[in-house]
């Protein structure tokens, strides 16, 4: 599990579960590295805004397992999804999810 | 029992927004120990609804019209950056992870507004640059943060009535302390001196069709929200997708096919986020 958090809402002791690529494809910080406050703020100045880190440290939409992901998504559309618009809506996210795993 | 007019608007007058303690001790790094540039400074403030809303507030106030961050800090100069940041209230710890999860759907919002707006450029003619409806889509919900942050209580026990199988939180926010978040923001937005392209929006989003001014911008952060949290972005208590309003759909013309073309481009976006912002030295 990988959770894409805010730059703000990183905290010592997380590890990056993917680089931190620069424009010129230069890795910034390596997958598996363990952020410091120096490395945070070093990463802030230069003026990155999203991380990817290991496990799910806050709340908002999870990169877990794709049954999760996809029960996840019938609660969302649990009030709504009977709506034909929506339940079209619903499989549009299903496919564009799919497409990203 | 639901609150009087005179304690919401006393409320909403006395206390300060909601922000994450971490954000502005690194502003404090950034401006006083590195000196960091106006950009870098705009780039953090602009991950933050509560301390965006106050620094363009800030500056519209002392007579500054801007609806772009990096304008309005080289506007109001660091000093007062910083103090207006200082100002907002640290998010209590009980409150941070659901707070988080409101300022990723902000995030998500922003990325995707200016996306739609220029998807549907020959519908709404905007008039507006990227940076503008960035923020537009970030403080877009500040109704919800709100009624979270400063009405706790009433916030709570609405929450748990939608989890207990009640319909629609707008209305149970009502039931329980007397004002939609719609209203709630209504109020806040003139004491805050928001520009109308920022204020209308934040508080007609949830009826576009109701929207006195701004209609297609209304319309717009209205899809982009839906579309944001269908994607997975849920806000706190805020748990089920709102229906899309038809009003809305027609107005931009978008049909389904649009809106899986919109969402792949949103997620794309956001993994190259991750590229772009790294030029930002």
């Amino acid at each position: 599990m990988q959770q894409r958090i805010l730059v703000t809402q990183a905290a010592a002791g997380m590890v990056l579960a993917r680089p931190v690529v620069l424009p010129d494809r230069m890795v910034l910080v390596g997958e598996g590295a363990v952020l410091s406050d120096t490395m945070i703020g070093q990463l802030m100045t230069r003026g990155i805004k999203r991380i990817v880190v290991q496990g799910q440290p806050l709340g908002g939409p999870q990169t877990a397992d794709w049954e999760t992901r996809m029960r996840q998504l019938d609660e969302r559309f649990e009030r709504s999804g009977r709506q034909p618009f929506m339940a079209a809506l619903r499989e549009v996210v299903a496919r564009v999810l799919a497409r990203r795993t | 029992m639901p609150l009087s007019a005179a304690s919401i608007h006393a409320r909403l007058l006395t206390a300060g927004l909601p922000t994450f303690p971490r954000t502005v001790a690194r502003l404090e790094h950034l401006i006083v120990e590195v000196e960091a540039p106006a950009a870098i400074i705009a780039s953090v403030i602009a991950t933050d609804p509560s301390l965006a809303t106050l620094v363009i507030g800030q500056t519209n106030a002392a007579g500054h019209s801007t609806t772009q961050l990096s304008e309005a800090i080289r506007r109001t100069g660091m000093g007062v950056v910083l103090s207006t940041a200082r100002s907002a209230v640290p998010i209590p710890e009980a409150q941070r992870s659901a707070l988080a999860t409101c300022w990723a759907q902000a995030n998500a919002t922003a990325v995707l507004l200016p996306m739609l707006v220029d998807y549907r450029q020959h519908i709404i003619h905007s008039t507006w640059d990227a940076e503008t409806l960035y923020l537009v889509g970030l403080i877009h919900d500040m109704g919800h943060v709100l009624a979270m942050g400063q009405f706790q209580a009433e916030y709570a026990r609405a929450a748990k009535r939608l989890a207990d199988g009640e319909q629609d939180l707008e209305s149970l926010i009502a039931s329980e302390l007397g004002a939609t978040p719609s209203q709630l923001v209504a109020l806040a937005a003139h004491t805050w001196h928001l520009p109308p392209v920022l204020a209308i929006p934040m508080a007609h989003w949830r009826k576009p069709g109701g929207a006195p001014d701004l209609a297609e911008l209304t319309a717009a952060v209205h899809i982009a929200h839906v579309l944001v949290h269908a994607a997975g972005f849920s806000a706190a208590g805020d748990r089920y997708v709102p229906i899309m309003d038809d009003w809305a759909l027609t107005k931009l013309n978008l049909r389904i096919a649009d809106c899986e073309t919109l969402l792949a481009r949103m997620f794309d976006a956001m993994d190259e986020l991750e590229l772009y912002e790294g030029a930002l030295r």
